[in-house]
């Protein structure tokens, strides 16, 4: 080896240096200046100084934030339980042998690969009350009739933030198990057939114990997604009707950007930040880092 | 692959389950056709809006891409915005991927490879950059970029999608490199090679397939981007094409032949890669982490 080399610390240190100083800008610090400012009473552009803990006591006063994480729960259990299952249905399908699979499997990456922003706007013109494709298609089906206004009523405008972010999103959860699914050995199976189980004892008894490791991850992983997810919400409901869709990022978005309340909306921001963490945190606890260094 | 085969009703059943995801993910799509070459009066205002295309001409693509003139009106500033947002969006994704990959798989191979101080301290910070939901951050980073004074240009929008992309690509790159075998770097690293010499000549051709991936992801992820697009932009100089499109959304005035060929023209990208890397994008996804 060449005496002149430099260490491998050292060569360590400098290529992991643009990362660690882009996520020290870009996160560490804007997360404490979250906290700072969320300490602060702020209107607008005029600074009023420190508060202490006064704007987290005023959104647990107002019931704002309870409200919100109230809407982020109901559309958080709403998208994971929906897409856990639709992606678990699909995945099977998909890991049997039948003409054209390799073709299916490709389509179904079509609607996670557009921007989320862009599926909100194609959908918002779908739901339109009167000219709205999909309550045209409903219609003629027989299933609804007259004007449908989905995002008048609290429960529909859930469901359909739900369905909406499920067109996008399911297919994640059916890459993930589809994966899984195929790592099972052929010889479980046969095994199992020799024993008499039948498809619904197999499925209970066999695939689901195997997978349930991977379901974890991906229930984890999309926990700590319903808390980013806003884009649906802004270009569908604005967090509407009332604060029926007002999810933690929404409410966040809205009491800085709308309201200008910055230091309010900070609140907010930390409590977010303080909830995903949890959630990473348990994510780490169970899963463990990879590297034991 | 655990396949059997199907016989009588489950197999009816597959085939249900099947057509009906079909149907899910192309109906949409076959609706903003529709919506891209029809005229207006068979859509707009109607309880059953035309299913089948009519009177299909391509007008609302050539006025989209400036190919023919719009009359004056909402229509063709609309038109203006749209096109000018799509070269922003190409720039700044353009932009981002290429750093995102630079820093993330200089970064992978640190993690992967070598031994420093700070090492698992380092994973846990990028591991929880990417966690975090974007608006957590929003209040600060407006802050910061408005004393910097650099709103409304491409820069903040190339800063954090290169932060968060780059994140995507560290991860994954770690788990990728952590599967070939670091035998021929070792090999070189005999024949007198450097230890950055064995990870650019050696290693990195044979992770270009893992790079793919998380170029493609990196690039899907910027392209769409949103949120701060929306919060650190305030005029066409650096609006992206999803912020464009959602701002058509509320004007009436515009038709929707216009607004369907804009989100026509801002999905093509992203469908055609997702179509053409299929393997590409799925093995990153699976392998590495999960996107949102």
């Amino acid at each position: 080896m060449k005496g002149k080399e430099i260490t491998e610390g050292k060569l360590g240190s400098i290529m992991m240096t643009p990362a660690i100083v882009l996520i020290i800008a870009t996160a560490v610090i804007p997360i404490i200046y979250v906290f700072y400012l969320s300490t602060r009473d702020i209107r607008g552009i005029m600074d009023m100084g420190y508060i202490g803990l006064e704007n987290y006591r005023t959104i647990i006063e107002t019931g704002r934030l309870q409200s919100a994480l109230v809407a982020t729960f109901l559309f958080g259990f709403g998208t994971i339980a929906f897409q856990l299952v639709a992606a678990m249905i699909v995945a099977l399908a998909l890991n049997v042998e039948f003409k054209g699979r390799n073709l299916v499997r490709s389509l179904i990456l079509i609607p996670w690969a557009i921007p989320t922003a862009l599926v909100g706007v194609m959908w918002s013109r779908f739901l339109a009350s009167t000219d709205g494709y999909f309550n045209a298609t409903l219609r003629l089906l027989g299933l609804v009739e007259g004007e449908v206004n989905w995002f008048l009523s609290r429960g529909t405008a859930i469901m359909m933030v739900i369905l909406v972010d499920s067109w996008k999103f399911t297919a994640i959860f059916v890459m993930i198990f589809l994966a899984g699914l195929q790592a099972i050995p052929t010889t479980f199976y046969e095994a199992a057939l020799v024993d008499g189980a039948n498809r619904l004892q197999r499925f209970f008894r066999l695939t689901l114990p195997i997978m349930k490791p991977v379901i974890l991850v991906a229930l984890i992983m999309r926990t700590i997604f319903v808390f980013h997810a806003f884009d649906l919400i802004f270009i569908l409901t604005g967090g509407g009707p009332g604060d029926a869709t007002r999810v933690l990022s929404y409410y966040t978005y809205q009491e800085t950007f709308s309201f200008l309340r910055h230091g309010r909306g900070s609140a907010v921001a930390f409590i977010l930040f303080l909830l995903t963490g949890l959630v990473t945190l348990i994510y780490i606890k169970i899963l463990g880092t990879k590297k034991q260094v | 692959m655990g396949s059997l085969e199907l016989r009588g009703w489950p197999k009816v059943l597959h085939r249900i389950v099947i057509i009906l995801v079909i149907i899910a993910v192309l109906l949409p799509f076959y609706w903003i056709g529709i919506m891209s070459v029809t005229p207006q009066r068979y859509i707009a205002g109607r309880p059953i809006p035309s299913m089948v295309p009519r009177e299909v001409s391509f007008r609302g693509f050539a006025a989209v891409l400036g190919l023919i003139e719009v009359e004056a009106g909402p229509g063709r500033r609309a038109a203006m915005m749209f096109r000018r947002s799509l070269f922003n969006s190409v720039v700044v994704a353009g932009f981002s991927t290429f750093f995102a990959l630079i820093f993330g798989v200089l970064a992978a191979y640190a993690l992967s490879r070598l031994k420093f101080p700070g090492k698992k301290a380092s994973y846990i910070f990028i591991l929880g950059s990417r966690l975090l939901a974007q608006i957590t951050l929003a209040v600060p980073l407006f802050t910061m970029f408005r004393t910097l004074g650099i709103l409304d240009t491409y820069l903040p929008l190339i800063i954090m999608n290169t932060s968060f992309c780059m994140a995507w690509v560290t991860l994954i790159m770690d788990n990728y490199f952590d599967m070939i075998d670091s035998e021929m770097e070792d090999a070189a690293r005999v024949d007198g090679c450097t230890r950055f010499g064995a990870f650019w000549r050696v290693l990195l051709p044979m992770a270009v397939p893992g790079i793919i991936s998380v170029m493609l992801i990196s690039f899907l992820f910027a392209w769409g981007e949103f949120l701060y697009a929306l919060l650190f932009t305030s005029s066409m100089s650096a609006r992206t094409m999803p912020v464009v499109l959602s701002m058509f959304l509320g004007q009436y005035a515009i038709e929707y032949r216009l607004l369907a060929s804009g989100l026509v023209l801002g999905v093509l990208p992203p469908v055609l890669l997702a179509l053409l890397f299929q393997r590409f994008i799925i093995s990153g996804l699976t392998q590495g982490g999960i996107k949102g």
